[in-house]
């Protein structure tokens, strides 16, 4: 049989450990095995990363944690975006309409209700752009690929329009101030205080994210990407997991758009034009498509050249977005599956 | 197993029931725990006269058959003969233009594939659809995507995981389960494809040309494993150019010319039809 040729090689390797063969030189630096294997996965890293911004927090350097901030509430973006780009393989470039939503949903209560607990305020912008998703999910996805890449295009545009002359959501002038968040009776004021309730809000994201995208619903979204029929004769039916996947993505892009606008106290059309839907689509490609520790990292990239170059290398100012679109030209030419993602292995013909 | 399988058993009434109840039963354990083999079981598919056109061309004209649980229907015939489509309109994959087909008793003409799977019918196809970044396991489960209801979640998993590990055996697919479906020797990618159907708990496999690209000990080793499906309940509808393995697992035959049925019958009987030795065997 074939079969014997091909056995696991971990196998082996406990074999040996087991038998207490004499081995030439430990494997390891000492380092725990559930450590080491904890760091070859996602959450491992998740788990260092969120590590880093409670430093950032415990530090309470005012430039770092409002960096820190900016770049959780993109990850967020990105994580949302990464279950339909990468995981149903949609080509989703519209991601701001939803990220408008939410802030500016985010934005009226907090203006209108000035008393209203973050929490709920956080879980009101999530419904509103996860309803609006629903709802456009069922046009967008009667499409075929490249017409979802259109369509969600327009929709992105559409919303970017509508928030810049809407006097209701304060056309072009944006809502402003915006009173600060306060959760459980606890006032989030500074950057330090709104980066716990970030981290939070983030470790719970992720946690989440990871989870679904290992269950049933997750599997059920990476077959429909890497087959259609294939998974349509599994009994997956494709419509219902891409929505499902839209839904999920907009949810999170209302908590990110909530986010922003109780971190700026300042809600704006500019900040949800088109651009801002190409960004955090080429973040999420930058960072390997599938992956949300890729995800992060495309973020952490976008924010990294937005506020840190910008700082460091003053002369690149306004060229922030030709930056970006380089690397991910230059990614998608040295390592099209991106920085984390696996790579493709293709079909046998 | 030739011998055993024309024994008539006679068994109970299978239940029909929603395909949540249907997927919900663990079949493959009670099946094969039961002596199996029926050929007086009820039919789990039938094609009554089924038509097919493309664009002027005739791929089907009033194909009927009927495959019941636990036997191998085998399907035979030159390239363009219809085979393929024949299967890929009982699985929802084509629509056909005339003619009925029912699963489980159930009409499923012109339904979209999944609800074709949520009613029984599992499919490979003739060139290879696996999910070939992912490892077999992944594939696996995904064709276990039906399994169990919606209001039993943790139930559900531990059924699917249930399921993975019955498949696996069955299969011989334990080596490699953690590996990329898309990076295996040809023949196990088959194999792959025949588990990630069987995940489903189907009532009846059809089976697009399994040891295409097969060596003949692999070829040998899956006619064997058909028995052990057939055992479980599960009728199989088998597209093969292989004829003598056809023959061999076959308990009826059909032979497609041109899109219509040329000889229909015992495997010997259609061997040694005139009109089947002309236009197919030369």
């Amino acid at each position: 049989m074939p079969l014997t040729g091909t056995s696991e090689a971990p196998v082996h390797t406990v074999d040996r450990r087991q038998s207490g063969e004499p081995s030439a030189r430990p494997r390891s630096w000492g380092m725990p095995s559930s450590l080491r294997q904890l760091g070859r996965r996602e959450e491992g890293w998740f788990a260092l990363i969120i590590l880093v911004g409670v430093l950032v927090a415990v530090s309470g350097s005012g430039f770092w944690t409002e960096f820190a901030d900016t770049m959780l509430y993109y990850a967020i973006l990105t994580i949302g975006l990464n279950f339909v780009l990468g995981l149903a393989g949609e080509l989703d470039f519209g991601h701001a309409a939803f990220f408008a939503v939410g802030a500016y949903a985010a934005a009226k209560l907090m203006t209108a209700h000035p008393g209203t607990d973050f929490l709920v305020v956080l879980l009101v912008a999530g419904a509103a752009a996860g309803a609006a998703s629903l709802l456009l999910g069922f046009p967008v996805f009667r499409m075929r690929r490249t017409f979802v890449a259109l369509i969600t295009v327009a929709l992105a545009e559409i919303v970017a329009v509508l928030v810049t002359n809407v006097q209701w959501v304060g056309a072009p002038e944006g809502i402003s101030p915006i009173p600060s968040p306060h959760v459980l009776g606890i006032s989030l004021q500074s950057y330090p205080q709104l980066l716990w309730f970030g981290l939070i809000l983030f470790a719970i994201v992720v946690a989440a994210s990871l989870a679904l995208s290992r269950v049933r619903f997750g599997r059920a979204l990476t077959a429909i990407r890497e087959d259609d029929l294939a998974a349509r004769c599994s009994g997956i039916r494709p419509l219902r997991y891409k929505i499902g996947a839209f839904v999920v993505a907009g949810v999170l892009a209302g908590f990110a758009g909530a986010f922003f606008a109780g971190l700026f106290g300042f809600v704006g059309p500019a900040s949800f034009n088109i651009t801002a839907s190409f960004v955090i689509g080429e973040a999420v490609i930058l960072g390997g498509l599938g992956s949300f520790l890729g995800s992060f990292l495309g973020a952490a990239v976008l924010v990294g050249i937005e506020d840190l170059l910008v700082d460091y290398v003053p002369q690149v100012s306004g060229h922030e977005d030709l930056i970006l679109g380089i690397l991910v030209v230059a990614i998608i030419l040295l390592r099209p599956q991106g920085i984390l993602g696996k790579p493709f292995v293709r079909r046998r013909a | 197993m030739m011998a055993m399988r024309e024994e008539s058993v006679s068994v109970p009434e299978e239940p029909v029931g929603t395909p949540e109840e249907r997927a919900a039963a663990p079949a493959i354990d009670q099946r094969s725990s039961s002596t199996a083999p029926r050929n007086d079981a009820s039919p789990v598919l039938v094609c009554d006269r089924v038509s097919k056109n493309f664009a002027g061309v005739r791929a089907l004209q009033e194909v009927s058959l009927e495959v019941r649980s636990g036997q191998i229907v085998g399907m035979i015939g030159p390239n363009g003969s219809g085979k393929t489509t024949l299967l890929n309109c009982a699985s929802g994959v084509l629509q056909p233009d005339g003619g009925r087909i029912v699963v489980n008793g159930v009409d499923i003409t012109g339904r979209q594939p999944y609800v074709c799977a949520a009613h029984g019918v599992a499919r490979t196809f003739q060139n290879l659809r696996l999910f070939g970044s992912l490892p077999v396991m992944e594939n696996l489960l995904i064709g276990g995507h039906l399994i169990g209801s919606a209001r039993h979640p943790l139930r559900r998993m531990a059924e699917r995981s249930r399921r993975l590990e019955q498949v696996v055996e069955l299969l011989e697919l334990g080596p490699v389960r953690r590996l990329p479906a898309g990076s295996l020797a040809y023949g196990l990618q088959r194999r792959v494809e025949i588990g990630r159907a069987l995940m489903s708990n189907p009532r009846v496999l059809l089976l697009d040309e399994p040891a295409a690209g097969m060596n003949h000990l692999e070829a040998d080793r899956l006619s064997q494993t058909f028995a052990q499906i057939c055992s479980l309940g599960i009728g199989i509808l088998l597209i093969e150019h292989n004829v003598s393995l056809v023959a061999a697992v076959s308990n009826h035959m059909l032979v497609l010319d041109a899109g219509r049925e040329l000889a229909n019958g015992s495997a010997d009987d259609v061997l040694r039809d005139p009109q089947v030795v002309k236009a197919y065997l030369g």
